[in-house]
């Protein structure tokens, strides 16, 4: 159950390197708090470096704007975390976004009221869970299941504004993503909380074990008592409500609801998490990781903005970013192209098996 | 009985069955449904879908994954509706130019997955944004126009008689059977199945995908071009309703999302599906609001359907293989995990 968090290996590859297993524990842990450490230092580098793009960026507002952002990101990136690292994939979450702004400037109005912002919490975790009843009892792909339930909550949404959005700003959402205390905005304290508050979830609660043992390898988890059905429906219930969190928040940001506000998350939702150095097949990354590149990808986007150029560029930045982040993080890609460079690869780890064709390392 | 539970475990016949009942409802709900001109329209409709989901099929059958769908549809589009000028010569260079465009996106697909090995989820995903991007750059705002032989020209018939839609829909049947017939097909079934017998076997997987990538970036080219003779103007944002059908007509096809098992027949009659349940749905008055939630609804029945039907099929058929088998395949390849997993898992 140890090595879990750290990799997945096939069946086949546990027999021929149980050893090397143990070996590696240590490296990948730190190579994996180097990896946080590198895109926070990266961020934090490019923050004051951007003062020579345009003097207006770098100031203590930017950077704290970039941050307010970036806390969106990182409480949708928590939920969508989770999925991703019991190996599935959650694509409701901009609808659920979408529906759960709605819903705040229709039902909490003016005044807070603590029965709606309850009921909308209460929806968006019966969304989850309908989610991963479908995919669990029912066994249909997650990527499936999400997309057609993205298509039904945006058309009940939809259906239910008629076309347009009615109702206000709820005063303390308005106040939540714009006061500050001690200086400092709100959201920063969210955002840090967040880091926190998600870091001891997965890393150190006995529901983050299970789901790093689930999507590690699901038939080792069921053999060793770990309900994976329960596990990973609770992955989605947590992704849905810090969907609807998030659409709240945005809410307060935007000072209003719109019924394509959930849309930029789509892709972010998932970047984000990849980015951060999560394996995108389950059973590795940490919340750290997400969190580091939220502010990453944040930093990054408002870099290009003030570069001005054009949407169409900073788009298409943003989707190479994703690959290059990828690509660079999957080791093989060094073994091959030291193997076409035609230089005998260094011998790190002289147990290891040569790498598999079907991808074992990632 | 045997015959019938062995017909019924094809996704494809099944999804057939629903076709032909949703047409009849069709029909029945509607009065000119078997004029020359409404069976055009429902062609037209198919088309861009019907394209797409056959280059979707090859990339699910050989067990990947491709989201760039959407990014190549549109970047079709908009260099259809911005660089096509208005004479018949200069329409069909910027055919070629956005066929090549789409092969361009199928090859770093390719070289990405083959042999970089990078995740195809996560390697499309990229693509998919990298390609939206460039598309707003080619067109920052929905407009343009087609010179008249891709609109109407594509949309019309020939002689009066033969839709061109329905050619194109031929033209993917018989690519999808030459494909399925071939050495190369074979091979790909092989990759989807089991990657390490492929390799055990001697196939050469890395370049079998990345020829399956390019081959699909081309299809989708293709299926902006037939979505543009539709629209005949270019709109560099609106792509992810149009992916998200594909995936839809892929599944309802009964393909199995994770490889080794699937037919473009079924994606076909799986994008059938979907334009008649849209036509139905209007012709029965039904407020477009709510054409979203059906259409989920219809996505996710779909795929319970295609489960299903695997379950009447017979004990020592080729579509159960032994766990072994599919617990290495799943390490390996994305979709076995973050699709298929429960599936695979727990049975």
């Amino acid at each position: 159950m140890e090595e879990i968090p750290w990799g997945r290996r096939r069946v086949a590859d546990m027999s021929t390197s149980a050893d090397t297993a143990s070996r590696r524990r240590l490296p990948r842990l730190s190579g994996q708090a180097g990896y946080v450490l590198a895109v926070l230092f990266v961020s934090a580098a490019l923050m004051p470096l951007s003062r020579f793009v345009s003097p207006s960026l770098g100031s203590w507002s930017t950077v704290s704007t970039i941050l307010v952002v970036a806390s969106m990101l990182t409480l949708i990136g928590f939920g969508q975390g989770l999925v991703i690292l019991v190996g599935e994939l959650d694509l409701s979450v901009p609808s659920t976004i979408s529906l759960a702004g709605v819903l705040t400037t229709a039902w909490l109005g003016e005044a807070f009221s603590l029965v709606s912002f309850l009921e909308i919490l209460v929806i968006a975790a019966v969304i989850g869970l309908l989610n991963g009843v479908v995919i669990t009892l029912l066994r249909v792909p997650s990527f499936i299941v999400t997309l057609g339930s993205q298509l039904i909550i945006a058309g009940v949404a939809l259906g239910y504004t008629k076309g347009t959005v009615a109702g206000t700003t709820p005063a303390f959402l308005d106040q939540v993503m714009s006061g500050r205390w001690l200086g400092i905005p709100i959201p920063i304290y969210l955002l840090v909380a967040m880091a926190v508050v998600g870091t001891v979830i997965q890393s150190h609660t006995s529901f983050g074990r299970r789901l790093y043992a689930v999507g590690s390898n699901r038939a080792t988890a069921h053999v060793a008592g770990v309900r994976v059905r329960a596990v990973v429906i609770g992955a989605f219930v947590v992704s849905s409500v810090c969907a609807a969190l998030t659409g709240m928040l945005l809410v307060g940001y935007g000072g209003g609801a719109t019924l394509g506000m959930g849309d930029a998350y789509f892709l972010s939702s998932i970047a984000v998490v990849v980015v951060g150095g999560s394996s995108i097949l389950g059973g590795r990354g940490t919340y750290l990781g997400t969190v580091a590149a939220a502010i990453f990808l944040t930093t990054i986007s408002t870099l290009i903005q003030s570069l001005g150029i054009s949407q169409g560029w900073q788009t298409f930045i943003y989707g190479f970013l994703i690959v290059a982040v990828v690509a660079a993080l999957n080791k093989e890609v060094y073994g091959r192209a030291a193997a076409a460079l035609r230089r005998p690869t260094r011998s790190r780890e002289p147990g290891r098996p040569a790498p598999q064709p079907s991808g074992a390392l990632r | 009985m045997s015959a019938v539970r062995r017909a019924l475990s094809h996704g494809s016949v099944l999804a057939f069955l629903i076709l032909v009942v949703m047409y009849v409802v069709y029909m029945y709900s509607s009065i000119d449904v078997l004029t020359l001109g409404n069976a055009t329209d429902l062609l037209n409709n198919a088309a861009p879908l019907v394209i797409a989901a056959t280059g979707l099929t090859l990339v699910i059958v050989s067990g990947g994954f491709d989201l760039s769908i959407g990014g190549v549809v549109v970047l079709a589009n908009v260099i259809l509706a911005t660089h096509s000028g208005s004479t018949t010569g200069s329409g069909l260079v910027a055919v070629a130019v956005a066929l090549l465009a789409g092969m361009l996106v199928g090859a770093i697909n390719g070289v990405l997955i083959a042999y970089l090995r990078v995740q195809s989820i996560a390697a499309t995903l990229g693509t998919f944004i990298m390609c939206s991007g460039v598309a707003l750059v080619v067109m920052p705002s929905p407009g343009g126009s087609v010179p008249d032989f891709i609109s109407p020209g594509l949309n019309s018939t020939l002689g009066g008689r033969l839709p061109v839609a329905l050619l194109v829909i031929a033209g993917c049947v018989l690519t999808w059977i030459a494909i399925k017939r071939s050495r190369f097909g074979v091979y790909i079934f092989a990759l989807g199945s089991d990657e390490r017998s492929a390799v055990q076997s001697g196939i050469r997987t890395a370049n079998v995908k990345f020829r399956v990538y390019l081959f699909a970036g081309l299809l989708y080219a293709l299926s902006g071009v037939m979505l543009t003779a539709q629209t005949a103007s270019g709109d560099p944002n609106g792509s992810a309703l149009f992916m998200v059908l594909v995936f839809a007509a892929v599944a309802i096809g009964g393909s199995r999302f994770g490889g080794g098992h699937g037919s473009a027949l079924g994606s076909i009659i799986g994008a059938g599906v979907l334009v008649v349940l849209q036509k139905m749905l209007f012709a029965l008055g039904v407020s477009t609001f709510y054409t979203g939630i059906v259409q989920g609804a219809v996505l996710v029945l779909a795929v319970l359907i295609g489960l299903v039907s695997l379950s009447f099929a017979p004990s020592g058929d080729d579509l159960e293989q032994p766990p072994s088998t599919r617990g290495s395949n799943d390490g390996g390849d994305p979709v076995g995990t973050t699709t298929g997993g429960g599936h695979v898992h727990e049975r």
